[in-house]
């Protein structure tokens, strides 16, 4: 079954950018008529969002992480993005840069922006990624979804939801979050620093899960966190920490450094769309000891969010460092030395957000 | 060298909170923060004054021999240009007469040496990912000479 063609998408403008965002279209629309179709709706930011797949290798590795986000909602989406990959459908390639891989650097990345037509090219893994602005329409193609890396797997079609987003007043951060339905933290901090063993330890506890690597977040009218992905990322040592999570680790590939869990489906109501945000928390691993929370400076909160945010949305938006500023500067910071037992992770920010609500807060 | 005027690379983007900078050097990976005395010389920078017209403005607002401050702002301009932070602007016009206002006699706090943080740890994610910018002569043409 072909999917419904969207009208807008007959548009052929004379740009040669929105010509080829035409050429990858009707290299999806190949796809779509010798696969198996999968339309899939989801609230993402708050925003209707139509994932159409092409095959079921696509559909079935790409759909786990925003399971805790899907709707039966099938109105007009305002986004619509297809995905397919060509071993599964037998269709070839989009047209794609012709440039060899970089030997020595396998994660290069080819981007264009031409104000309307985003697109990132990854050679290595062979991964496409485009976003057709004034369509509202955007692609994901992948050489062989049985293949795609589990980082993409965790987080999917994540250019397209940060370019797409980010014109909306919602910013992509690298960054995890956790709490109640009126309000949680936002935890930040380059790898190593202990985020993913706050997140992570959080999942089964009295805090829901909104986000490990990425989430976004919007400063009006009142800074909030939105979920985009429910997946987390474990490396296989770090693993044995969570006894509670290691049933539900998933690992794409024997030689990956990280299994991958997906915490809707450790705990269906464990996991939220979002809340308000009423505070940062830079986790620092002390190993040791009780875990306690400590008043954080903003220029070290700062220091912990932007960079390995802007470094990491390959390209980020004007502003978007900005708009991190303007966030830390919005809620308290915190600095959370993390201690022996994982479990006092949920304890002391449950507490800290009692803390906030009551005026007690440091 | 009073005369002296550098400015931001185009390679870097900085934010300031509570008086102190962060500034990330897209090309490196590697990002900084400077103290507030630092940052206040940064917004210096930031309108391509000359080293001159930095030592001025900090001189009316900090306790400090004129040689003291000098040699500090020799010093930290040195040590930006050298993590390919500034650029020389020499040529080019500032605008130092919009810095802040001179603090009245008798307000001024001591000066002290600034100081620049460098933090290393997000080197490896250029190297691993490094992003190509495509042509402007379009997809699917490969920026000549370029792989980053």
């Amino acid at each position: 079954m072909s999917p419904p063609t969207d009208p807008r998408l007959g548009d052929r403008t004379a740009s040669g950018f929105s010509a080829w965002a035409d050429e990858v279209e009707e290299t999806f629309q190949k796809a779509s008529r010798s696969a198996s179709v999968h339309d899939r709706r989801y609230r993402i930011g708050g925003h209707a969002v139509r994932l159409l797949f092409a095959g079921d290798a696509a559909h079935e590795r790409l759909t786990r992480t925003f399971a805790h986000l899907e709707t039966s909602d099938d109105g007009e989406p305002e986004l619509t993005v297809r995905l397919w990959d060509s071993e599964t459908t037998g269709i070839g390639a989009p047209p794609v840069p012709p440039v060899e891989p970089d030997e020595d650097a396998p994660g290069a990345m080819y981007h264009l922006d031409d104000g309307r037509i985003k697109a990132v090219y990854q050679p290595g893994p062979q991964v496409l990624s485009v976003l057709d602005e004034e369509r509202d329409a955007g692609w994901y193609w992948c050489h062989n979804a049985a293949t795609i890396p589990f980082w993409d797997q965790a987080a999917p079609i994540r250019q397209i939801l940060h370019h797409w987003l980010g014109a909306r007043g919602i910013q992509q951060v690298h960054g995890g979050a956790v709490g109640r339905a009126d309000g949680g933290v936002l935890i930040v901090g380059q790898p190593g620093s202990g985020k993913s063993t706050c997140s992570l330890a959080s999942v089964g506890s009295e805090l829901l899960y909104a986000g490990d690597d990425y989430v976004a977040v919007s400063l009006e009218p009142e800074p909030r966190v939105h979920s985009l992905y429910c997946s987390g990322k474990l490396e296989h040592d770090h693993a044995k920490r969570f006894p509670r999570l290691q049933p539900f680790v998933s690992i794409t590939d024997p030689a990956d450094d990280k299994g991958v869990v997906y915490a809707h489906e450790v705990t269906p109501e464990g996991t939220t769309p979002g809340f308000p945000l009423k505070a940062i928390i830079v986790p620092r691993v002390v190993g040791s000891g009780d875990t306690q929370i400590v008043k954080a400076s903003r220029v070290a909160a700062l220091a912990a969010l932007a960079p390995s945010t802007i470094i990491q949305l390959h390209v980020p938006r004007e502003g978007a460092f900005a708009t991190m500023r303007k966030l830390i500067e919005s809620v308290p910071c915190y600095g959370l030395a993390l201690g022996a037992d994982v479990d006092d992770i949920p304890k002391r920010i449950g507490e800290l957000l009692d803390r906030l609500d009551d005026g007690t807060a440091p | 060298m009073p005369a002296a005027r550098y400015k931001v690379s185009p390679r870097v983007i900085n934010e300031t909170i509570d008086g102190e900078a962060v500034m990330i050097n897209l090309a490196s990976g590697n990002y900084y923060i400077l103290d507030p005395i630092g940052a206040e010389i940064w917004t210096y920078v930031e309108r391509a004054a000359s080293v001159g017209e930095i030592v001025d403005g900090l001189s009316a607002r900090y306790e400090g021999s004129s040689a003291d401050i000098e040699s500090a702002v020799d010093g930290l301009l040195t040590e930006l240009q050298g993590e390919d932070l500034v650029v020389p602007a020499d040529g080019e016009n500032g605008s130092a007469h919009a810095a802040a206002p001179a603090a009245a006699t008798g307000d001024r706090q001591p000066f002290a040496t600034p100081k620049l943080e460098k933090f290393t740890d997000m080197q490896d994610l250029i190297l691993i990912d490094p992003v190509h910018q495509v042509d402007e002569a379009g997809w699917p043409h490969a920026k000549p000479g370029g792989r980053g």
